[in-house]
């Protein structure tokens, strides 16, 4: 069980960044096609940081058990709660595009503001008998295959 | 080290009159924010006047961002100007993913295999 907090800077280095993280979600139970969407989503909140967040942040994981959460945080503060679009945005460069994404692939997406800070969390529960997105609800609580 | 992702042309059985129009490449690697301007400049570098149809080997590619994607859309949009397309080949599990749950797998040809993409390309270009 994994419940330790690990943290990394954000650098351009994001296929370092990616490995950590799906190093920690494999031991914290996460796997198949939920792993793959919380890569995707993590790697799309570091990049957001990189082009809109001034450049600079730091992504922390942790993970109590039943929910795994990424915490994306930049030192700029402009990004808002209540950011996160609904619909698909039509501009495909912008910010609201990450989000968006981010939105579709995990079970939760919040934004934290203060002052010179903006904290994107990403949360995806790891529990057994989680229901996938992935159309298989109906199936009931059988292992998704990787 | 950052992501690193390399074009390199492939020789794939085209059908004889759509030869000379078809380029083949393979990804190898991650396609992220990182790199996706260079790749666009090594696709369109490696583009030739005579070419209307590209067909991407991506079975070696292990990973493609949001910024990766629209690097291809816009390699789309350059083969629609020449009146071809993009064919899409290999995709594996987590490409298919962001390329599914972003709606843009419509906006490409998709083939399983290099061999069913090039069957697709020449069956679409009939001879003129």
């Amino acid at each position: 069980m994994v419940d330790q907090r690990r943290q990394w800077p954000i650098t351009d280095d994001l296929a370092a960044l990616r490995e950590n993280i799906q190093r920690y979600a494999v031991q914290a139970g996460l796997t198949g096609p939920r792993l793959d969407d919380l890569v995707i989503a993590a790697n799309e909140a570091a990049i957001n940081v990189l082009e809109h967040g001034g450049g600079a942040g730091t992504l922390a994981i942790s993970c109590d058990g039943i929910v795994l959460a990424v915490d994306v945080a930049d030192h700029v503060g402009v990004l808002r709660p209540g950011a996160v679009p609904s619909e698909r945005p039509s501009g495909r460069g912008d910010r609201g595009f990450g989000l968006w994404l981010m939105g579709e692939l995990c079970d939760s997406v919040t934004i934290d503001r203060v002052p010179g800070q903006s904290t994107i969390r990403l949360s995806m529960r790891v529990d057994d008998g989680v229901v996938d997105d992935g159309g298989a609800a109906s199936l009931g609580r059988s292992a998704h295959p990787v | 080290m950052t992501a690193a992702v390399v074009l390199t042309p492939v020789s794939a059985p085209v059908a004889d009159h759509v030869a000379e129009h078809v380029l083949v490449v393979a990804l190898e690697g991650a396609l992220d924010y990182t790199n996706a301007e260079r790749l666009r400049r090594d696709v369109e570098a490696a583009l030739g006047e005579e070419h209307r149809e590209l067909v991407l080997d991506l079975s070696g590619l292990n990973f493609c961002d949001s910024t990766g994607i629209r690097i291809l859309l816009s390699v789309r949009k350059l083969m629609q100007e020449r009146h071809g397309a993009v064919t899409l080949a290999g995709l594996n599990a987590r490409l298919a993913r962001i390329f599914r749950v972003t709606g843009l797998i419509s906006a490409f040809t998709v083939a399983p295999g290099l061999a069913e993409a090039v069957e697709a390309v020449g069956a679409r270009s009939t001879p003129r």
